[in-house]
């Protein structure tokens, strides 16, 4: 299956500030793939180099076969891009957008960008600037998914957006990855949101990958248990083993990737009382805070 | 036609930025263009038909400085079409769109250089039309649409100075845009006179070219990897090269502002009495004035000190009333007798500099007539000129715009039967009706033969003169004087001859080493005798030289002033310095021309440039060392040409990462 984007040791930082560690990833055609992470895990910093705004200061990154940094006008037009809180020319109404980009790309889909847009219920005069956040931001993704792109890059896709368009819009990503086989790269802060659609993920937390691999496996391996709190309880650490603790009144709550007789194993070992010890299901979210914490 | 898809959106969103701040343009050319016509109906109501075409000659009023508004035109639009392409981080969608992005500025900048170059058309047109209204000829028409090609070469500046300066997010290259757009104000922003910059147009129009390539700079790098395109290494070379030259423009301005000593003024005149020659030092911070001396000193040839009543003495005809204030006017000045009266009427001054020829000749003349009905001599009521090939000579009556086929004839024609030779190779007049009386016009014809033409109760009078050698004239003189002894001066490349009133004949002046484009001098005559004083314009260290020669033009003696020995170590320092500092000189002032001359002034002394060039190298090596940055050999090529200004440039463009540089990589 060929990378439509290759990753390798890719580093960079502000100054003396480094950002990103030695990250490595790929991405294969078709699906689509979560790249998490708190506020400035560095998700905008990876999707700025692979989209050639940024040169890394090491490693390497290639996109649909090229170099990132020198992205070829006609690699561009297989990419559609969502960044930076959508930023569009706002000086344009809705059928002048649509007439602009639509000649720079060749397999635009005017029907998509109408179906996406129509609901919208704006006078076709409007410009941008006039519109509400979420209205531009309706109109941002119909722009983007009308390109019909070989990959799709949706930077925090939900900003904006009232519930019922965010659920509307990822079941319409769903079709559109089976119609025409995109590749997507998505980003978002309302997680949960991202579960039924995402294949394989990255999360990120300081610059470092966490989690890399299927989103499947990562919620079969990563799992939460909670038992007594008690002194021996505050005097565990977390390690390799236990991903993150947390004490609530009564109880320590304990994440990792282990099993329920692991975690036995361990806090016998280290004299923890764990008694009432107990898995407690999780769904997507509830693993990703897990992992990367609540703060 | 089809367009190419991506083009015709660029030039659709083009069109959309613009679609209702573009009329902007053509309101702000209609003010320009009725504020002109008003001042030119003003001056008509006021002067007349006549009086307008007279003052826009002599006076060479910028009647026509509304169309600065072409500067405010060429920043607006740029900020038009700019400021909506870099709000927030906009450039990023700017260079994701599909196409190169030295294609999508150069979309930008074509649509705005030709809505520029429309609105400049359509001000050349707006002036012309304005003056052809009030039926100005056109050889006023052509020097006046010269100026304001200058100007819209500065809109042009202005409107990519202003793209450059929206599209750069930098301090340092923000601030040295503004500092090349103040610097190419200061050269086509301020004419003098009609016309005077058009040798300089071409160089004008290359330093707009560097602007254009640093709008290229400015905005390509943003993109994550500027240095690995071509053009963007172009653009960016042009635009350091652009800084500095604009620091060579402004910073050796500044500095002899500051470092310029205070010199002391000779001033040489001849003393007929003592047989020497009389010179008069003022020194700096001197009281000025008939009471405060204190700071000048007057002294003979042989350090004879001298009082100021003593100098009177000394020079009996230019101080004449004086002496007869005192009662002490002499009975006889080296055996001539003379009356005061006689004295004060029998000198004639005269000051000649290379700028004086080195000019544009004369659009239009005046003939005025020589023998008036009342005392005072007139103005005509026509103009005169050459035609295009110096065949013929026009007269134009500007009340009704046309040309006097009849009088042309009759002076053409009148000239040629006294023996002139066509084409006019040059002419020269003295066309102010405040003198005593009026001898007309010298012409030198195609053989090098001079006449004299006037106008003798409405007819043509031509009298033929000397033969001058063979060369081109560079300047020709005609000074009416009460001495009625020399008519007139022509100016050859390495001579000065006096035309004599009598009978046009030509006595070479002993002007010592003579050199029509640098030698300026003064001539004083007299009914004693005679004497010039001359220096060369461009030699700071030169001191003035001169002779005094009797009436028929005969040498019999010569005295050298040089500078003060303190004058000139003064000068020399500062020199040095400057040469050490700031090795060249972008300047367009050329002290023996009217005209504006760009060029850039090598240093007056090359090994100290060379040192101070070769320091300034190694202090670059020195610091990308420091910051780890590598040098590319052109940019120490830069160095090592212009010195100090090259590596203020550079260190500040490129050497130091702040926080400032990395904000847009987020």
């Amino acid at each position: 299956m060929s990378m439509i984007i290759e990753c390798q040791n890719l580093r960079h930082a502000y100054g003396e500030k480094d950002v990103l560690h030695d990250l490595s990833f790929t991405l294969e055609a078709g699906g689509v793939f979560g790249l998490l992470g708190k506020n400035g895990a560095g998700k905008t910093t990876t999707i700025d180099i692979l989209m050639g705004f940024l040169r890394p200061t090491g490693g390497h990154c290639r996109v649909l076969g090229e170099v990132s940094h020198v992205l070829s006008p006609p690699t561009r037009r297989r990419i559609g891009l969502l960044h930076e809180r959508f930023i569009q020319y706002d000086f344009m109404s809705v059928p002048e957008l649509e007439r602009y980009y639509a000649a720079f790309y060749p397999k635009w889909e005017r029907d998509i960008f109408m179906e996406l847009v129509s609901r919208l219920q704006v006078p076709p005069d409007r410009k941008l600037a006039r519109m509400s956040c979420g209205q531009r931001s309706q109109v941002v993704l119909g722009l983007i998914v009308a390109q019909r792109p070989d990959l799709m890059i949706l930077d925090d896709y939900s900003m904006g957006l009232d519930v019922g368009y965010r659920r509307l819009f990822i079941e319409f990503l769903g079709d559109y990855v089976q119609r025409y086989g995109t590749t997507i790269l998505i980003t978002s802060h309302v997680v949960q949101e991202l579960d039924p659609i995402i294949d394989n993920l990255i999360i990120l937390d300081q610059g470092r990958i966490c989690v890399s691999g299927s989103k499947q496996a990562f919620m079969d391996n990563f799992k939460c248990f909670s038992f007594e709190r008690s002194p021996a309880s505050e005097g565990l650490a977390a390690g390799e083993l236990l991903v993150r603790l947390e004490h609530a009144r009564e109880q320590t709550i304990v994440h990792g990737f282990l099993s329920g007789e692991r975690l036995s194993a361990h806090l016998q070992d280290c004299g923890v009382p764990h008694e009432t010890l107990q898995q407690i299901p999780m769904n997507f979210e509830d693993a990703f805070i897990g992992l990367t914490g609540k703060y | 036609m089809i367009m190419h898809p991506p083009l015709h959106a660029l030039l659709l969103k083009e069109r959309i930025k613009l679609r209702l701040g573009v009329w902007l343009l053509p309101l702000l050319l209609l003010y320009a263009a009725a504020d002109s016509f008003l001042i030119l109906k003003a001056i008509q109501r006021s002067h007349g038909s006549f009086g307008l075409i007279l003052t826009l000659l002599s006076k060479e009023p910028m009647f026509f400085g509304g169309f600065r508004v072409l500067f405010l035109a060429g920043a607006l639009l740029a900020f038009l079409q700019i400021w909506p392409e870099v709000q927030g981080k906009r450039l990023r969608l700017l260079f994701h769109t599909p196409v190169h992005p030295e294609g999508l500025a150069g979309m930008t900048l074509t649509c705005g250089l030709g809505l520029m170059l429309l609105t400049n058309l359509g001000a050349h047109l707006a002036l012309a039309g304005n003056l052809l209204i009030f039926r100005v000829p056109v050889d006023i028409i052509t020097p006046v649409l010269l100026t304001l090609a200058t100007w819209s070469l500065l809109s042009l500046v202005c409107y990519l100075g202003t793209a450059a300066f929206f599209y750069h997010d930098g301090l340092v290259v923000r601030g040295f845009v503004l500092l090349s757009c103040f610097a190419m104000y200061g050269f086509m922003g301020r004419p003098t006179g009609y016309g005077l910059q058009a040798p300089s147009l071409g160089s004008h129009a290359l330093l707009v070219l560097l602007f254009l390539a640093l709008v290229f700079f400015a905005c390509l790098r943003f993109m994550s990897a500027p240095d690995q395109r071509l053009g963007y290494r172009w653009a960016r070379a042009a635009s350091l090269l652009l800084f500095i030259l604009s620091l060579c423009a402004v910073l050796p301005n500044l500095y002899w502002r500051m470092a310029a000593p205070k010199l002391v003024r000779h001033k040489l005149f001849y003393s007929p009495v003592h047989e020497q020659f009389v010179i008069s030092k003022q020194f700096p911070d001197k009281v000025v004035g008939p009471v405060g001396t204190d700071r000048s000193r007057i002294e003979l040839e042989d350090g004879t000190p001298l009082s100021r009543r003593q100098m009177f003495f000394a020079l009996p005809t230019l101080h004449a009333d004086s002496l007869l204030k005192w009662n002490a006017f002499p009975d006889t000045i080296q055996g001539l007798r003379l009356t005061p009266e006689q004295a004060r009427n029998s000198w004639q001054y005269l000051t000649f500099h290379p700028r004086d020829w080195n000019a544009p000749e004369p659009r239009l003349h005046l003939l005025l007539e020589s023998e008036p009905e009342g005392a005072k001599l007139e103005l005509p009521t026509d103009f005169f000129r050459l035609t295009a090939a110096r065949h013929e000579l026009e007269f134009i009556v500007p009340q009704a715009g046309r040309i006097d086929r009849e009088k042309s004839r009759r002076f053409t024609a009148a000239l040629r039967e006294a023996g002139f030779e066509y084409p006019v190779q040059a002419l020269a007049g003295n066309p102010d009706p405040r003198k005593d009386y009026d001898e007309g016009y010298l012409l030198v014809d195609a053989r090098n033969r001079l006449f004299q033409l006037k106008m003798v109760h409405g007819a043509p009078v031509c009298r033929p003169g000397g033969i001058l050698e063979a060369g081109p004239v560079r300047g020709l003189v005609v000074a009416e004087s009460r001495r009625r002894e020399m008519l007139g001066f022509v100016i050859t490349e390495g001579k000065v001859y006096a035309v004599m009133q009598k009978d046009l004949s030509l006595h070479p002046i002993p002007v010592a080493g003579f050199d029509a484009d640098v030698t300026s001098f003064t001539l004083w005559a007299d009914a004693i005798g005679k004497y010039v004083i001359s220096q060369d314009a461009r030699d700071n260290y030169g001191g003035s030289l001169g002779r005094a020669m009797t009436p028929d033009f005969a040498i019999h003696r010569e005295y050298a002033q040089p500078l003060e020995p303190d004058d000139i170590r003064a000068l020399r320092r500062r020199e040095q310095f400057a040469s050490l500092l700031l090795p060249w000189r972008l300047t367009q002032q050329d002290g023996t021309r009217t005209f504006d001359h760009l060029r850039l002034e090598p240093p007056r002394f090359v090994g100290l440039a060379a040192g101070g060039n070769l320091f300034c190298l190694l202090l670059l090596v020195a610091l990308g060392r420091w910051k780890r940055t590598s040098l590319h050999y052109w940019e120490c090529g830069l160095v090592g040409v212009f010195g100090a200004p090259a590596l203020a440039v550079l260190w500040l463009e490129k050497l130091p990462v702040s926080r400032i540089r990395l904000a847009f990589g987020g």
